[in-house]
């Protein structure tokens, strides 16, 4: 950025904290402001003032043995490493309705903690520290750009996505059907990430892209996340 | 985690009723029980082990392990005597008022000193979460030997390591090929071996035996639970489909306070400049 536009962002910036009225102006209630429910599970609650903060002194000084101490017979097994296995991964997601049909590949975590995508949005990335689908708990999440350099993704059209929707995800040649639940928007700096990974609970499938405003430097202000139970 | 080790070593080696409370760290664990594993990792010896005069664990092998077990807290006695002999045996091993903790998360290693005397040790583990992406690796050295190193791809990732000390670090998950050398040098003693270090796992491992009878050998406990999500996606690059709107650069504003206002900032200018080309961000966005 140029340096006269720092200047205005600046000057736009002053004027804005300095005028408290344009800012009430610009924070517009809306669907999926701080107070609405939330029934996705993915919006971090509000902070609670007065969490307790439990403090423990340790482990007290145990005066007795229990006189029937109910201890269990224990098994011992070899002290060695069982052949890593390695969960099956998802090799594609379809969305008929929506014209998606998109190769997936496994994926990790950048640097800063956000889970890694491939790199143009035509492909999607499975997060392989999470659950796959054959997994019998937790969700598989699935998620790709928006958009890239060379222009838009096909999970754009996960913002016409609707409860009802079916959508497939292949392991090799096994389909695993899901069946849409919800289409949620929630803003990034609000985004539960326990929620949106969870490795226990029902398996089910979450389809992941961004929305909302793109702010140059730090990317989209929202993201979109499609739920999906088994079909 | 040292200091309580250190703990619980004294516990163990005076046998004195220990008035000491460890220091367990926080864990899912209820009050009032702890996780116990123990490691059997003196050679050629199996043994019975006996806990308050009752038998855990018959003919128990060495390079064995048993599976964690939720116990009541409290001080233990134990006993270790020769395979089939019984607890009212005379002890191969014993260590009397081992105290464990609430909430805590214990092995007990049953091992060799650095001269190779047998000796109890019970380390407390560290099963405090990890980052997303990432695994702990916890060494101990429970062998009759001197101080090693610890290799990963032919790096030293933990040097000078003693009996019965523990070191322990957060790397990537991943499998590394990893070697013991002696401390300082390049003499392998043990390995090399692949170890696989899962997310969001601990994965413990003691070297164990004794180098004068030629027979060390690692052995792996994996602890899990310890997983994070990551902290969210980042799924645009380019910017063609944004929506634009005031209001979600409000959301914004309202959550991050003063530090979005510049984000808002941003906004105002891009719609007063309409003709300007979207522009394209370097990271990923």
């Amino acid at each position: 950025m140029s340096r006269p536009q720092w200047a205005r962002v600046a000057a736009v910036l002053a004027a804005t904290l300095a005028g408290g009225a344009l800012v009430a102006a610009l924070v517009v209630p809306r669907d999926d402001g701080p107070g609405e429910a939330d029934t996705s599970g993915l919006v971090v609650p509000p902070a609670s003032p007065s969490a307790p903060v439990t403090t423990s002194a340790g482990a007290p000084p145990t005066a007795s043995v229990p006189a029937e101490p109910a201890l269990p017979s224990l098994q011992a097994s070899s002290a060695t490493q069982g052949a890593a296995t390695a969960a099956a991964a998802p090799t594609r997601v379809v969305v008929d309705r929506l014209d998606i049909d998109m190769p997936v590949e496994p994926q990790g975590v950048l640097p800063d903690g956000q889970m890694a995508l491939p790199t143009g949005p035509d492909k999607a990335g499975w997060y392989r520290f999470g659950s796959a689908p054959d997994d019998a708990e937790g969700a598989t999440v699935l998620a790709a750009h928006v958009d890239g350099r060379t222009g838009i993704g096909p999970f754009v059209r996960l913002g016409s996505a609707r409860p009802g929707d079916r959508v497939e995800v292949w392991v090799g040649s096994q389909r695993h059907p899901y069946r849409v639940t919800q289409v949620v928007r929630v803003d990034k700096l609000r985004l539960d990430g326990d929620a949106l990974f969870p490795v226990s609970g029902p398996p089910r499938l979450h389809l992941v892209t961004c929305t909302g405003e793109y702010v140059p430097g730090s990317g989209y202000t929202q993201n979109l996340v499609v739920l999906a139970d088994r079909w | 985690m040292r200091l309580a080790r250190a703990l619980a070593t004294v516990a163990v080696a005076t046998g004195a009723s220990v008035g000491v409370a460890l220091a367990a760290p926080p864990s899912a664990q209820a009050a009032g029980t702890a996780m116990v594993s123990i490691l059997h990792a003196v050679p050629n010896t199996p043994v019975d082990v006996c806990a308050n005069g009752k038998a855990l664990l018959t003919n128990f092998q060495p390079g064995t392990l048993t599976d964690p077990q939720s116990l009541p807290a409290g001080s233990y006695d134990l006993k270790l005597t020769a395979a089939g002999s019984g607890c009212g045996a005379a002890g191969v091993l014993e260590a009397k008022g081992v105290n464990v903790p609430a909430g805590a998360n214990i092995t007990v290693v049953a091992h060799l000193s650095e001269s190779g005397s047998p000796k109890l040790t019970p380390y407390v583990n560290d099963v405090s979460a990890v980052p997303a992406g990432k695994a702990r690796l916890t060494v101990l050295h429970d062998a009759a030997a001197p101080a090693v190193d610890v290799r990963a791809g032919g790096t030293a990732v933990i040097t000078n390591l003693t009996n019965p000390n523990e070191k322990s670090l957060v790397t990537n998950a991943g499998t590394v090929s990893a070697d013991v050398v002696l401390a300082g040098t390049g003499t392998v003693v043990i390995g090399p071996a692949d170890v696989t270090l899962k997310e969001g796992t601990s994965t413990i491992v003691y070297a164990w035996g004794s180098a004068n009878d030629k027979n060390l050998k690692l052995a792996v406990q994996t602890i899990s639970g310890m997983h994070s999500a990551p902290g969210g996606v980042n799924a645009g690059t380019g910017g063609q489909a944004s929506e634009g709107t005031p209001a979600l650069a409000a959301v914004g504003l309202v959550a991050l306070g003063g530090v979005s206002a510049g984000a808002l900032a941003l906004a105002l200018l891009r719609r007063r400049e309409p003709g300007r080309a979207q522009p394209t961000s370097s990271s990923i966005g």
